[in-house]
């Protein structure tokens, strides 16, 4: 190792690329407070970092952990098959809700309607769970079909 | 240790770095083609040019300059919908790697040196940046401008990506030789044949994202790829329409541009109408007067006008946004304009709108752009009248340049010599 490894913690190109990379975010963490009210940066990033780590976290643990002991144990296989649809559509909803909720200024700046999106944003989260469903039925029968018995397909290897 | 920082708590036998590698290579994908178009997108509304910048002076609007090119009258349309599908199609995957390396972030401790230090400082700036990056470009493209951080969305998207392209540059540079472990390890797409019995954890090492008390797998890798990548696909899909027009619109589900406002040859999509932008009817009546100026000024009627040579184009109308759509647009030439008052030879031309206020009021065209064949004011579309949220008496269209530099409601038009 040496000796700039030793005092750095690391390589030369893992240095090099750190410098070069941060200046470029330095400009523009430079000219974002250019624009704005430094105090306001600061506190919208202090305030994200919290709710996530006291906020979100946990609640997202505790909903992992709930989901885990309500399937997981007798199902696990159909862990997956209610937990993807229900993150794909908190996604959807993250993503739009301006227009799911009616927030959004399209009608006033370009006429068009905003009633429809929650309705259609409701069909298309029923549409994932029934379309989740239907994909674990068919993988029970398949699993059903080749171990000639009723366990599977919630037969998950213990470690 | 503590709730997050305690590693055996993170138990997901998928996580490890060949997850987080496949993960990273489908993000870079979409992340690259976001930062080129982005980068692009500011060289078409050519900052050099008038009062075009939108980000104020600096270094970048002359770095960013060049003359944008009339070529390709679909460039702007590819480019934006590009820039949102790829967005939109990124955000799953971000969610996904967050997940893939969450462990990581609550390290303890935090940091050993000083490169853990930098490195923690780049990652940092890296997830806040392209967090902020997604989440203000989809919800200004769904219209809420949420102005939470005191300055217009503008400036914040363009800044943040500095942050963002530079902070990836440092993250690509430190944990290349981890992803290509990863891959020397486990091979690039070994894993993927693996069914959910024969799914095992990467091997427990508090350094990565392996779990070191891994619980049973619920799913095998290549089915939690198959889900986020079939995810970040549909969401591509159910933006996509709106970009590509015509009957893949109804498709665009939950995005803004899902309808046309109405029918007949003037019902194609309003970016914004004369009442929102406070234009009325009376400033576009018989009393309404083109300025133009140049080497010598004058003033048109519309009457005048429609008595000068017409040419007719199909061309696009493309908003930042990511939507598009292409109708037939008649009109006077623009270099005919600039003919009309002694500039044939202008470099640039100014043109401002009825319109009193907003940064899109006014826009100023480059040579290329003011001397196109197809570049005109156009006075009709699809064979009629411009309607009144079309630009009545009579607007701009040129090939290839963004939506909202294609003036509305022209009052003025300056031929300079540039």
């Amino acid at each position: 190792m040496g000796r700039l490894a030793r005092a750095y913690g690391a390589g030369p190109v893992h240095l090099a690329g750190v410098v070069v990379g941060l200046a470029l975010a330095v400009y523009g963490v430079a000219r974002i407070f250019q624009h704005s009210h430094v105090e306001q940066v600061v506190l919208w990033f202090v305030l994200v970092i919290v709710a996530h780590d006291l906020v979100l976290l946990p609640l997202y643990t505790l909903l992992a952990r709930g989901a885990l002991r309500v399937v997981g144990v007798r199902r696990p296989a159909l862990l997956p098959h209610v937990v993807a649809p229900a993150l794909i559509s908190l996604l959807l909803f993250i993503v739009w809700f301006p227009l799911i909720v009616g927030k959004g200024r399209l009608t006033s700046l370009s006429t068009l309607p905003l009633d429809g999106y929650l309705s259609r944003w409701l069909i298309l989260s029923a549409g994932l769970f029934v379309g989740s469903g239907l994909l674990y039925g068919l993988r029970a029968a398949r699993e059903h079909r080749r171990a000639g018995g009723p366990r599977a397909p919630d037969t998950a290897r213990q470690i | 240790m503590l709730g997050p920082f305690d590693r055996d708590r993170w138990t997901s036998p998928l996580r490890g770095p060949w997850l987080a590698s496949v993960l990273s290579v489908g993000l870079f994908v979409l992340f690259a083609i976001d930062a080129l178009t982005g980068y692009l997108s500011y060289v078409a509304y050519q900052p050099a040019l008038g009062a075009n910048s939108l980000t104020g002076g600096g270094l970048d609007k002359h770095l960013f300059g060049w003359e944008w090119p009339t070529g390709f009258p679909w460039l702007f349309a590819v480019n934006q919908g590009l820039h949102v599908t790829a967005g939109v199609a990124a955000i799953p995957i971000v969610a996904a790697k967050l997940w893939a390396v969450m462990p990581r972030f609550y390290k303890w401790p935090p940091v050993r040196s000083v490169a853990d230090v930098l490195e923690r400082v780049s990652l940092t700036l890296l997830v806040g940046s392209s967090l902020f990056l997604l989440i203000s470009g989809v919800w200004n493209v769904a219209y809420w401008y949420a102005s939470f951080l005191g300055f217009g969305f503008v400036e914040a998207h363009y800044y943040a990506a500095y942050v963002f392209v530079g902070s990836l540059l440092a993250h690509i540079v430190i944990k290349l030789p981890v992803m290509a472990q990863a891959f020397r390890d486990r091979g690039a797409l070994a894993p993927l044949r693996e069914s959910l019995a024969e799914t095992f954890p990467e091997p427990p090492d508090p350094n990565t994202s392996a779990p070191t008390a891994p619980g049973a797998p619920t799913m095998s890798r290549r089915g939690l790829l198959a889900l986020v990548g079939g995810t970040s696909a549909g969401f591509a899909v159910l933006f996509a329409g709106t970009s590509v027009g015509g009957p893949f619109r109804s498709w665009a589900l939950l995005a803004p541009r899902q309808t046309n406002p109405g029918r007949g040859p003037n019902g194609f999509q309003i970016n914004k109408t004369a009442a929102a932008s406070g234009v009325t009817s009376a400033e576009v009546g018989p009393t309404y007067l083109l300025k133009l100026s140049g080497a010598r000024d004058r003033m048109l009627s519309r009457t005048e006008l429609l008595a000068m040579p017409q040419h007719s184009y199909d061309l696009p109308i493309a908003c930042v946004e990511g939507w598009s759509t292409t109708q037939t647009w008649t009109g006077v030439r623009l270099r005919d304009l600039a003919g009309l008052v002694g500039s044939g030879d202008a470099g640039e031309v100014l043109v401002e709108s009825l319109q009193k206020r907003g940064a899109f009021r006014q826009a100023t065209l480059n040579r290329g752009q003011l001397h196109d064949d197809r570049s005109l004011l156009a006075l009709k579309v699809n064979g009629v009248d411009l309607s009144m949220d079309h630009g009545f008496p009579a607007r701009v269209i040129v090939p290839a340049l963004p939506g909202v530099h294609n003036t509305k409601w022209v009052s003025q038009m300056s031929f300079g010599a540039a």
